[in-house]
């Protein structure tokens, strides 16, 4: 027993001594994600696209109000650089998009100074010339962004001139409100007929009805009131005509004057409210107020300090890529090697084992790999303001522990099948582009069908990533299924890379 | 430069846990065959303990796979291996205890010292840590890489490395070394200091089972086994090796030219002679007479000529010829006997 403790130390030093005699590669895996990380926190500028746009304006019309108004808009959206893009002609637009001096061309049509002209809707032409699905998706989105924007621009002017046209219609109501005090007038002193005759150039003014049309204009939900309003005062003004003309009581017509008076009154002060109404409010009356339980306060604002919010974001998930792959690739490189060099002939001679020489390796790499977060991890909290909840640090480290070693099954399975360093290199990167794509680290893994969880799961990093967020930037400890999961792995890696070196290993 | 040659330190003997069997090795009629190649065929022998079993051949004519078949890494297709007396298939890791083994290509780690490296393969075979260091340093003064300690074995001569390897191979004690071409690439100077070293390991009462292309080698050896495309030819002392070549020993003079014709009468009719002729690339007048025993036959040729007046005899010796040309008559008497089939075997 004794023996095999001493023979599994064997290669536990040995793998210790043959990696701390590679500086470079040990500061290459301390320093390069730090590093790395640092150059981003520095580099990046927030995740929306600068979109350099060229600007097309029917000729003569750049000095338009309107059209400096929808490019100052625009500016919302896309970057316009009016001293070197801004075009009367198309063509030389599209040369300055095919020679990449911008990323997409915005053409103005003639009608874009006067655009309910026509009553139809007038498009605006952006083209652009790109490969790339993420930046194709951007630019539609902020297409249809900008797009919106200039519209909301031009409905608040309409807004604001038809609530000039309002106040003008006040005036009528007035108007009405004198006209029918002259009518009761009229009435009590039994000019009968004079009554009449001024009902009959009231009806006709037009005024209320251009009050109750503008109020339709204005605004939908507040016109039906309008237009109730408008029919009872119609109503009204028909039937005391008709008890004019028809002798009706004194009293009758008193009622039907006060009814009459009232419901102006009401709509002047209808018509008051909606001259007041701010445009803005008019055309979008709505707007979203967000909220966001995730305790995220130690992470910075993104809309502040998008690098240090997204830095700080992706240390997790970049600590858990670098951990699998250092892992990975060591383990990896190690049986084939051992192979290559002969010393496995070395090994059959003597009394070792395949579970021991497996064993010792498993040992070195686990110290190493809990050696190189020691520093990393120190360097990412001080350096980079990742925030560590001490009340998990016993979470991180099983976390950390268990992605390690299913990390080295796999790397120990990549390298119980290849025949060679640069095969096992190769599956290596292979296995870290299926993380990157795979694992929620860049995409996030409800954006794929469900079947492709299958292929994130039997990843260490999806449960690293996932788990140190939760840790880490959560202040959470991770479900057990994620400690199921990964020493699942481990477990299994580790039996079949250990079943296929023992086959190898044994005696022919 | 080489080092200067010193006398190799002295090993403890090594520590038996079973008594050995009275042949540590047998091989029995063993056979090796890779799919329808036949590496190794019908090869039998036996290897006495604290003895130097030499094994020589040109390249690729079984000589690793033998060994591979006798330390288990290879299993034989057909006959019986016998190691420490049991089949190293059935090996205990305590039997491999008691074996070490040089392979032909270093093997040790490049980027590991010296004395890491011997640390390893002390760990290897569970040696305790207590003792080990002491254990180490012998071995070190014993291949004479003490200075050499704290380098990287990368950093070694080639000569040096097949040194640290041999004290590897030492560093638990075996009581059976195999080593497969442990002086292959190695200079003259160093050759012999290893040959030194195994010596001392067999004065030690250690086995030895060593493979080598430099047939010149073999006078090291208790005993040869001579192989040729995966068969083995004889197994003999060096001394016998060298009287089956030449059928009995050779007894090399020189009498005045003018007087060969003579000589060579008077000698085809001597009962002692098997054999006379003339020796061509040498001086005129040198014979070579090839007899049962030259040890009986000289003083009696040596008479003989002095009786006969009419030959001026000159010079007269026994003639040991190198091994060199002792194996290639070897191996040209077995193509004579035993043509090659190109194809039938590998190279291992």
């Amino acid at each position: 027993m004794i023996k095999a403790f001493v023979r599994i130390i064997s290669f536990f030093a040995k793998e210790i001594n043959s990696v701390r005699r590679q500086p470079l590669l040990l500061g290459g895996l301390i320093l390069g994600p730090f590093l790395i990380l640092s150059l981003f926190g520095v580099g990046y500028t927030g995740e929306r696209p600068v979109l350099r746009t060229a600007l097309v304006v029917p000729a003569g019309r750049i000095d338009d109000p309107q059209v400096q108004q929808l490019i100052e808009r625009m500016g919302a959206t896309f970057e316009v650089d009016q001293s070197r893009h801004i075009y009367e002609q198309e063509e030389p637009a599209l040369v300055a998009l095919r020679q990449g001096e911008v990323d997409l061309v915005e053409v103005f049509p003639p009608e874009i100074t006067d655009v309910f002209s026509t009553g139809q809707p007038i498009d605006i032409r952006i083209t652009y010339n790109q490969i790339d699905p993420l930046l194709r998706d951007w630019i539609e989105y902020l297409s249809y962004t900008q797009i919106n924007e200039l519209n909301k621009g031009l409905l608040q002017n309409f807004v604001g001139a038809s609530q000039e046209q309002v106040g003008s219609l006040r005036t009528y109501v007035t108007q009405a409100r004198t006209d029918l005090g002259e009518i009761r007038q009229q009435i009590s002193s039994g000019n009968r007929e004079q009554a009449r005759t001024t009902l009959q150039q009231l009806r006709q003014s037009g005024g209320v009805q251009l009050i109750a049309l503008a109020l339709a204009q204005e605004q939908s939900s507040e016109s039906n009131q309008s237009v109730q309003n408008l029919s009872t005062i119609q109503t009204n003004l028909e039937q005391l005509d008709r008890e004019l003309s028809a002798d009706g009581t004194l009293a009758q017509q008193e009622t039907r004057l006060s009814e009459l008076d009232g419901q102006l009154g009401e709509l002047d002060a209808v018509a008051d409210q909606v001259r007041n109404i701010d445009p803005a409010v008019v055309v979008s009356p709505l707007r979203s107020k967000t909220n966001n339980l995730a305790p995220i306060g130690n992470l910075g604002d993104p809309a502040v300090n998008p690098a240090q919010a997204y830095v700080r974001f992706y240390t997790p998930a970049v600590l858990a890529l670098l951990l699998q792959h250092m892992m990975v690739t060591l383990a990896a490189l190690s049986l084939v090697r051992e192979r290559l060099q002969g010393t496995i002939e070395v090994f059959r001679v003597s009394p070792l084992t395949a579970i021991q020489v497996l064993i010792g390796k498993y040992l070195g790499y686990t110290v190493m790999s809990a050696l190189i977060l020691g520093v990393l991890l120190p360097l990412m909290i001080f350096g980079l303001g990742l925030p560590f909840p001490l009340a998990q640090l016993g979470n991180f480290a099983l976390i950390a522990l268990l992605i390690t070693l299913a990390s080295l099954g796999w790397g120990f399975l990549i390298s119980a099948v290849v025949g060679s360093d640069s095969q096992a290199v190769q599956f290596s990167m292979l296995l870290l582009l299926m993380s990157v794509f795979f694992s929620g680290f860049f995409i996030p893994l409800k954006s794929f069908i469900a079947a492709i969880n299958y292929v994130a799961n039997i990843l260490p990093v999806t449960h690293g990533i996932q788990s140190f967020q939760q840790i880490l930037l959560l202040n959470q400890a991770p479900p057990l299924i994620t400690y199921l999961w990964l020493a699942g792995i481990a477990l299994v890696s580790f039996v079949l890379s250990w079943l296929i070196f023992r086959r190898q290993f044994q005696r022919r | 430069m080489q080092p200067a040659r010193t006398q190799p330190v002295p090993l403890q003997p090594p520590a038996r846990t079973n008594p050995p069997a009275p042949d540590i090795i047998t091989l029995d009629h063993v056979s090796k065959r890779f799919g329808n190649t036949v590496a190794v065929q019908d090869v039998s022998w036996q290897v006495q303990p604290g003895e130097i079993f030499g094994i020589v051949g040109p390249s690729g004519c079984g000589k690793t796979t033998t060994i591979r078949m006798m330390t288990g890494v290879y299993t034989p297709s057909s006959g019986t291996v016998s190691v420490l007396g049991r089949a190293p298939s059935e090996f205990r890791p305590r039997d491999r205890e008691r074996i070490g083994y040089i392979p032909q290509l270093f093997v040790l780690y490049p980027n590991l010292t010296v004395a890491e490296n011997m640390r390893f393969s002390a760990s290897m075979y569970g040696m305790p840590y207590r003792g080990r260091m002491k254990r180490i340093r012998e071995l070190l003064e014993f291949v004479e890489l003490s200075d050499a300690e704290r380098r990287l074995a990368e950093n070694l001569s080639g000569g040096m490395q097949r040194r640290l390897q041999l004290a590897a191979a030492l560093i638990h004690n075996p009581e059976l070394l195999f080593a497969d071409e442990p002086t292959a690439g190695v200079d003259p100077v160093l050759r012999g200091r290893f040959w030194d070293q195994f010596k001392l390991l067999k004065s030690e009462g250690r086995a030895l089972v060593v493979t080598t292309q430099y047939v010149s080698e073999v006078a090291y050896c208790d005993r040869v086994a001579v192989m040729r495309a995966g068969e083995l030819l004889l197994v003999d002392t060096p001394e016998g090796l060298r009287r089956q070549a030449l059928g009995g020993d050779v007894i090399s003079l020189r009498v005045d030219p003018e007087d060969t014709m003579n000589a060579l009468q008077l000698l085809s009719r001597h009962p002692l002679v098997r054999d006379v002729h003339r020796i061509r690339d040498q001086a005129p007048g040198s014979l070579a007479v090839y007899v049962e025993r030259s040890g009986e036959a000289l003083a009696e040729i040596i008479q003989a000529l002095g009786t006969d007046t009419t030959i001026d005899t000159r010079h007269v010796e026994e003639y040991k010829p190198p091994f060199d040309e002792i194996f290639i008559t070897l191996m040209e008497q077995a193509d004579r006997e035993r043509p090659i089939t190109p194809g039938a075997s590998r190279n291992d």
